[in-house]
């Protein structure tokens, strides 16, 4: 037994089963008796409906469901409570016009999914084509279709500005002004959405593949008018997708309840790359003024995004159009800033979470400006960096746009990133890469993010229906081992592990005597679930809280079986005993026997008032094909602070893989539409995921300023997926000597960049 | 397309006769019909590697084949592997080099990579490049096979 299990680098306890195949994941769930549902979803982008037929008898299938058979409820709509702010009705099934191509019109019930899919089929649906917007300027332009009846496309508009920016903008020595451009994403768990629901006495009980199992509830009760359980099984990745309630997960438990018997729904491919959330999908019009010495002055920014159709429930359509411009002042010191944020309505998929919400473009944004603003004024990127960094002796620092960065030393990231990656390594692959041939370059990004949300800032946003709190549940059982169930459910975090690491130190128990209980909507009353980097930020303080009052209580029942003082008690393995009197001793199981009923058995929540502001610098080295236009990465480079780290093995795997996922969004990764709204991406052989053999080994770096919570822990899971897209741009744009303007970089966009004439001649260049 | 179909086939080692249907996915075969559950699907379009299997030896796709495919044939699932122990370095490989996150993905890899030695890093990546994670980045998987069955390993 280690000394603490706390920043010990453990490998975790939920392994064995998932290396053997053995975990239970929701399709994983055979229920006797279950129904299969399967969704009839609309081939066009943007249609009336005129009529539609359900089949006749089918052998094995129970009902073809269409919007008018729905009743009592029709729509799950995020509840948005911010003036102006449209949020648009979302049908559960199409009523009288479909809006993205995915959209469902009718849901059948058989005995297997196979005949389900075969009724689905066979749905006659009369589609009156409407023309359709796929892309934000169309959705802007005169004469637009419009989606919804508001008059306009645009669902949100919030300008901000702090004054002094046109002074800036006309008389700084130095001005720039450039276009931005994120594709959209599909976040892509591995395992896509899935949902079993059982009837039960009291109502029924859901089995989701979700990030908020206490979401989904508060989600399902009001439109069903019963109780509902939620139990979040194994759960395949979520990415933010799975932070969302659907449609489908409605659906299915009424249909359950309709039926009385258990229904099953697990989401195809296809329909996960058409209908389930995507994100980012935006445009940034940005104007900079600099001094001569390239400190910022002012920036102006024009923020696009691409909401899709509909809005998330319960996050509404506004989630990145607002965090975007909140973060484009990212960790620099802005003395002026103006901008406007749309979220503009088009014919996809609805825009949701993933991973890095808001953050990740804008840092793209001002990553860019830093590197151009060094091209400009032919300076070090990292001198410009450092020019304009928050320094340490500011923190806590409040930002133009109002956030208050907590804590940290920024310039340190920087300087560590900039020593690693500036080494005769580097010098090494740089000149075999000149030798090649291939173009070089080092790029630098540098960020900060937003980590563990409270209720205040989501009822600030107008997201009226996420809690913002979470809880904690620590039960000392009959055998003196401690369980704890939270509200924040694992979808690959390793929770299981990093929690019990935290109680066991706690309660001064082996970590194997602490177990990690999956989420249970019946076993803990209400929470937020796992997203927006929560689970350390605001699950560590609230497990800190729970074990605090057991802590005291098992002190307080042994000091006065022992008939000592409590200061003269100590814990140790399972056990307090009097101080220089091993002997004289109570073990947990023993306390637990004389406890009062439930008086081991506690709840806490957690509401951060404050959130907590991870920050690193990201540095890579790239090599460029001018023939091809493949981008390799030859090196990777990760500075960052996310607080004490519960578990660094743990930590890392975040890192690896988030950083991972920022590399696909920089060279592979867009969801494409045709210009009638058509989606050209809903295979994996279509939108592409990094393989192992396009990724390079990452080289990282912790920090450990504590943050504003207990414990002083922040997220640590987005840094990767905010950074990287910049750090690649940046270093391919040295590469080639031109500005990249746009992610994902593909082949294609770097042979244009490379062999098309600039019209802008002051680009990068190493 | 009621009309079934028999076959006969030996799959973890037990010989194994069934009617299915005839457009019944051999993953789903697998899963549903015989309860091997750790079988995953994650694309159904056969990219993704999570639903990979051992057909005669041979590492295939599920979710390409038809049950009715198999008939004559031996298939091993990662259960099949993880009973006989042919797994048992791999697993602790990964478990040690915290190689697997969510887990969706990981049977995939298992039986991708069963029976893989003597690989430089180069070859490990292009190896496991038919088998999408997108919770690991691959480092740590990259690591875990490197001791397994690296070249020094």
């Amino acid at each position: 037994m280690p000394e603490r299990y706390t920043g010990a680098a453990l490998p975790r306890v939920e392994d064995a089963e998932l290396l053997a195949g053995a975990a239970t994941f929701v399709d994983d769930l055979e229920l006797e008796g279950t129904l299969h549902v399967a969704f009839a979803r609309s081939p066009y982008a943007h249609a009336g409906i005129t009529g539609v037929r359900k089949p006749g008898e089918l052998s094995g299938v129970g009902e073809v469901l269409l919007f008018s058979d729905l009743s009592g409820f029709a729509e799950l709509t995020p509840r948005i409570d911010r003036p102006g702010v449209y949020s648009p009705p979302r049908p559960l099934l199409a009523r009288d016009r479909v809006r993205f191509v995915g959209e469902s019109v009718a849901a059948a019930v058989a005995a297997d999914r196979d005949l389900a899919e075969d009724a689905c089929d066979l749905v006659e649906v009369d589609y009156q084509e409407l023309p359709a917007v796929a892309s934000v300027e169309a959705a802007l332009a005169a004469g637009a279709p419009l989606l919804h009846p508001t008059g306009s496309n645009v669902l949100l508009e919030v300008a901000f500005d702090s004054g002094g920016v046109d002074a800036a903008l006309s008389a700084a020595p130095v001005r720039l002004e450039r276009r931005l451009e994120v594709a959209r994403i599909a976040p892509s768990p591995m395992e896509c959405r899935a949902v079993v629901a059982e009837p039960t006495a009291e109502g029924v009980t859901v089995w989701t593949s979700t990030q908020a199992p206490h979401q989904v509830r508060r989600a399902l009760e009001p439109l069903l008018g019963v109780s509902v359980r939620v139990i979040c099984p194994q759960v395949g990745g979520g990415f933010g997708q799975k932070a969302h309630v659907y449609p489908e997960e409605v659906l299915v438990a009424w249909l359950a309840l309709r039926h009385g018997r258990p229904v099953k729904w697990v989401e195809d491919r296809r329909e996960n790359l058409l209908a389930s959330s995507q994100a980012r999908g935006q445009v940034v019009s940005v104007r900079v003024a600099a001094d001569r010495d390239g400190r910022l002055l002012a920036l102006e920014a024009d923020v696009l995004s691409d909401m899709g159709a509909y809005g998330v429930w319960p996050h509404g359509h506004i989630l990145e159009a607002l965090g975007t411009p909140n973060l484009i002042p990212g960790p620099y010191r802005l003395p002026a800033y103006r901008y406007r944020t749309r979220a503009v309505a088009t014919n996809k998929a609805p825009g949701g979470a993933y991973r890095g919400v808001g953050v990740a473009v804008s840092a793209f944004v001002h990553e860019r400006v830093m590197d151009l603003l060094a091209a400009e004024l032919g300076l070090d990127p990292a001198e410009v960096r450092r020019r304009n960094l928050v320094p340490a002796t500011a923190m806590p620092y409040r930002t133009v746009a109002g956030l208050d960065y907590d804590s940290g030393d920024y310039p340190a990231a920087l300087e560590a990133a900039v020593a690693r990656i500036e080494d005769a390594e580097t010098t090494r692959l740089r000149e075999a890469a000149l030798a090649a041939g291939r173009r070089f370059g080092v790029g630098l990004a540098c960020y900060v993010e937003t980590t563990g949300m409270g209720s205040e800032v989501f009822a600030r946003r107008g997201m009226v229906d996420i809690a913002g709190y979470d809880e904690a549940r620590v039960t000392i059982n009959a055998d003196g081992s401690a369980t704890l169930v939270t509200t924040l459910p694992s979808a690959g975090q390793g929770l299981a592990t990093s929690f019990a690491q935290l109680l066991a130190d706690e309660l001064s128990l082996p970590l194997a005597a602490v177990r990690v209980e999956r989420v249970d909507t019946a076993a803990i009353s209400d929470g937020t679930g796992t997203f927006g980097s929560r689970s350390a930020a605001v699950g560590a303080p609230v497990i800190l809280a729970a074990a605090e009052t057991v802590r005291n209580r098992l002190r307080e029942l042994a000091a006065a079986e022992l008939e000592v003082g409590e200061w003269d008690l100590v814990a140790a393995a399972g056990r307090l005993q009097v101080a220089g009197v091993p002997e004289r001793s109570r073990t947990y199981a023993q306390l637990a026997a004389g406890a009062p009923p439930g008086h081991l058995d506690v709840r806490e929540r957690y509401d951060p008032s404050a959130t907590a502001f991870a920050y690193g610098t990201h540095a890579c080295a790239v090599e460029v094909d001018p023939g091809t236009g493949q981008v390799r990465i030859l090196r990777y480079v990760v500075v960052e602070d996310s607080g004490p780290l519960i578990n660094p093995l743990l930590a890392a795997g975040q890192t690896h893989g988030a950083t991972a996922q920022g590399i696909g969004a920089a060279l592979l990764e867009a969801v494409c539409y045709g210009e009638d709204g058509q989606p050209l991406t809903a295979t994996l052989a279509d939108y592409l995921l990094p393989l192992a053999s396009d990724l390079p080994t990452y080289e990282i770096e912790h920090l450990a300023h504590t943050g504003p919570n207990p414990g002083g822990y922040k997220g640590v899971a987005e840094g990767g997926t905010v950074a990287a897209p910049a750090a690649v741009a940046n270093a391919v744009a040295r590469a080639i000597g031109a500005p990249v303007d746009r992610i994902p970089i593909t082949p294609q966009t770097v042979l244009d960049l490379i062999h098309k004439p600039q019209e802008d001649k002051r680009s990068d260049g190493e | 397309m009621h009309s079934r179909r028999s076959i006969s086939t030996r799959i973890n080692g037990q010989e194994v006769r069934v009617e299915v249907s005839p457009r019944r996915l051999l993953a789903d075969f697998l899963r549903h019909d015989l309860g091997l559950h750790g079988t995953h699907v994650g694309c159904e379009q056969g990219v993704c590697g999570a639903c990979t299997v051992l057909v005669g030896g041979a590492p295939v796709r599920s979710c390409l084949l038809l049950a009715a495919q198999v008939d004559g044939s031996e298939v091993t699932t990662v259960e099949g592997l993880h009973a006989s122990g042919a797994l048992a370095g791999l697993e602790a490989a990964f478990h040690r080099h915290h190689a697997l996150q969510c887990g969706f993905c990981t049977p995939g890899f298992l039986v991708s990579l069963a029976g893989a030695h003597g690989l430089d890093e180069a070859e490990i990546r292009e190896r496991l490049s038919g088998n999408l994670c997108r919770c690991t980045g691959y480092q740590n998987i990259i690591a875990a096979v490197r001791e397994f069955a690296g070249r020094d390993a």
